[in-house]
């Protein structure tokens, strides 16, 4: 009775063997780390603009994208890349030092968010309407850290009519840092200072009609910018990944474009 | 290790480098470089031809940028760490003259009539416009943070000064001071170079490896030079530092971690060849003549010397610590 014994051991060989080569040859899972409630830029039902592009990027490397869900929280890409849990993060300011960043594949600006009846056209930092109307700036994680358009308000003495709304606001309500946008439309403030990605999506939605300008000048006391590129991070170890995301970025940037375009992000050239 | 440690680690390396070159090259250039080196304290002067030290320039903490007055008979160096200028003889290598240059100066520029100092105070967001003649701090211009390339125009009418951390090239009217324009550039904007008589500004971003090239008479920009399209087999291909040959035919640029310098022609803006460098090749110059190129490599604590008649590359001189940048002045 040897010889089926060794068949059998040959057969177990051989299927070990396949599963080993399946699971080698089988495409390595995309690990991307996104926020599940922070629309127009992702959320767990994959409806934005990053989750879009996250999609697009593992299409054209034929890996499966698989999603590691963490609130954009202060701090978010360190924790993130703590663990070296993700492969990629879709949408971070360009050059940022923890993570090796792609080339830029939009820069926008903050922008002036109005009511389009309030006649509040031609706003810039420095325009004394600024110092009688309700303002809104966001501002960042729990210790209240300061956005650009925060900045450039308080150093101007503008302070005691400012409304600052959290980044990332209140995580029970859907899409939380919209917040900001929704008290222009309600008329709880007259004018937001917003990352123009959130409030271009949110203006193309309202069912008020909303006023976007962009916030000048740009460069404000020449340290606060209010433009910024956003790149596709990757870990500082593997400039292999690095490499073919920035392929895919040029090969597809005509599409890219278009998938900005549909969400409303304001682009600067 | 203590940077001592490894000057003394590195000295027999040198010494067999510096045999090698003199067995090689055997006679004298017609110029000495110097060389900034960050973690030694000291700026090296070798001979172009042959590579050989002929001297130790003991300067103030970190030696990083270098410049010369147009006659090329005064060397300066910026001691970042020790917040000054130091004006050295570059023929009898005497230590002349120290400018109080604000804070942390790291590159600068000298004016084409050699009398105004242009440094940027990287940790101060500020470029400042020193007098030579009365050593005196006349006026600073406040920019983004984290200054770094410094370029004057030809006819000294115009600065522009890049913004490191804000990505941005300032455009600054020299004689007033006044901020003309702030322009958003590529990430981690590192050198200024003038060309074609002041027509075109070339600035390089490190970390994008591209040179924006700007119309300097409406700053536009009107191209951008792309290192990693022209090179698609390197990981990190980046632009530091810029040069031009003084018949404005054959421009260089270091690559930083690529490891190389490129070459680039000014006209179709392609690059033509490429020399492989040391690691971490930030700074270069060219000799007098532009027969040679020299290219100082952090990483590897080199300087390579390129021969640009024969475009090959003529010896490795190892020099320890970190070898900021390069200048070259005629004997």
């Amino acid at each position: 009775m040897k010889r089926p014994t060794a068949a059998l051991l040959l057969a177990a060989i051989v299927a070990a063997l396949a599963l080993g080569l399946w699971a080698w040859l089988r495409p390595r899972p995309l690990v991307v780390c996104a926020d599940p409630n922070n629309l127009p830029f992702s959320n767990r039902a994959g409806e934005g603009f990053e989750n879009r592009l996250a999609a697009l990027l593992g299409a054209e490397l034929h890996r499966p994208v698989r999603y590691v869900w963490w609130a954009q929280r202060r701090g978010f890409v360190r924790s993130t890349i703590g663990g070296g849990s993700c492969d990629l993060w879709p949408g971070v300011s360009t050059g940022l030092d923890r993570l090796a960043t792609s080339r830029p594949y939009y820069r926008s600006t903050y922008m002036f968010v109005t009511r389009g009846d309030a006649g509040l056209s031609g706003l810039t930092l420095d325009d004394p309407r600024l110092r009688r109307l309700r303002l809104g700036v966001q501002m960042i994680g729990n210790n209240g850290g300061n956005t650009p358009p925060a900045h450039a308000l308080s150093r101007r003495g503008i302070i005691a009519n400012v409304r600052g709304f959290m980044l990332y606001g209140d995580y029970r309500t859907p899409n939380p840092p919209t917040a900001i946008l929704r008290a222009v439309a309600d008329r709880d403030i007259d004018v937001g200072l917003v990352w123009g990605p959130l409030a271009g999506w949110y203006a193309q939605h309202s069912p008020v009609k909303l006023r976007l300008e962009p916030v000048t000048p740009w460069l404000d006391g020449m340290q606060w910018p209010m433009i910024y590129e956003i790149s596709v991070g990757v870990g500082k170890d593997d400039p292999k990944l690095l490499k073919a995301i920035n392929a895919v970025l040029a090969r597809r940037r005509a599409d890219i474009a278009r998938l900005l375009q549909d969400y409303g992000v304001p682009q600067v050239g | 290790m203590t940077s001592a440690a490894r000057w003394v680690r590195s000295l027999p390396a040198a010494i067999a480098a510096l045999l090698l070159a003199s067995c090689q090259a055997g006679g004298r250039g017609n110029d000495r470089v110097f060389v900034s080196n960050e973690q030694a304290n000291v700026v090296h002067v070798l001979d172009g031809l042959s590579g050989r030290i002929e001297a130790t320039l003991k300067t103030g903490a970190r030696p990083r940028g270098l410049a010369l007055s147009p006659d090329g008979r005064t060397l300066y160096v910026a001691a970042s760490n020790a917040n000054r200028i130091e004006a050295w003889d570059a023929r009898s290598l005497r230590h002349v003259r120290d400018f109080a240059s604000g804070s942390d100066p790291e590159r600068f520029a000298l004016s084409p009539d050699g009398r105004t100092i242009v440094a940027a105070n990287e940790d101060h967001s500020a470029v400042s416009f020193i007098d030579v003649a009365s050593g005196r701090l006349v006026r600073e211009v406040r920019v983004g943070p984290q200054p770094e390339g410094i370029g004057i125009s030809p006819d000294g009418k115009l600065v522009i000064a890049t913004s490191e951390a804000a990505s941005t090239a300032h455009f600054i009217d020299a004689e007033t001071g006044r901020m003309l324009d702030s322009i958003l550039v590529g990430s981690r904007p590192r050198e200024v170079l003038f060309l074609k008589g002041g027509r075109e500004a070339w600035v390089s971003s490190e970390q994008r490896g591209t040179i924006s090239v700007f119309d300097a008479g409406n700053r536009r920009i009107i191209r951008a030079i792309d290192l990693a399209a022209a090179f698609p087999e390197l990981d990190t291909p980046q632009a530091v530092e810029m040069e031009i040959t003084r018949d404005g035919r054959r421009a260089f640029v270091a690559m930083g971690r690529g490891n190389q310098v490129a070459e680039i022609d000014p006209v179709s803006y392609r690059v033509v060849r490429a020399f492989a460098t040391g690691e971490r090749t930030w700074g270069i110059s060219l000799s007098p003549d532009d027969h040679r190129l020299y290219a100082a490599s952090g990483l590897s604590g080199t300087v390579t010397i390129v021969d640009l008649v024969d475009n090959r590359v003529a010896l490795t001189v190892t020099l320890g610590g970190k070898p900021w940048t390069t200048e070259a002045a005629p004997r």
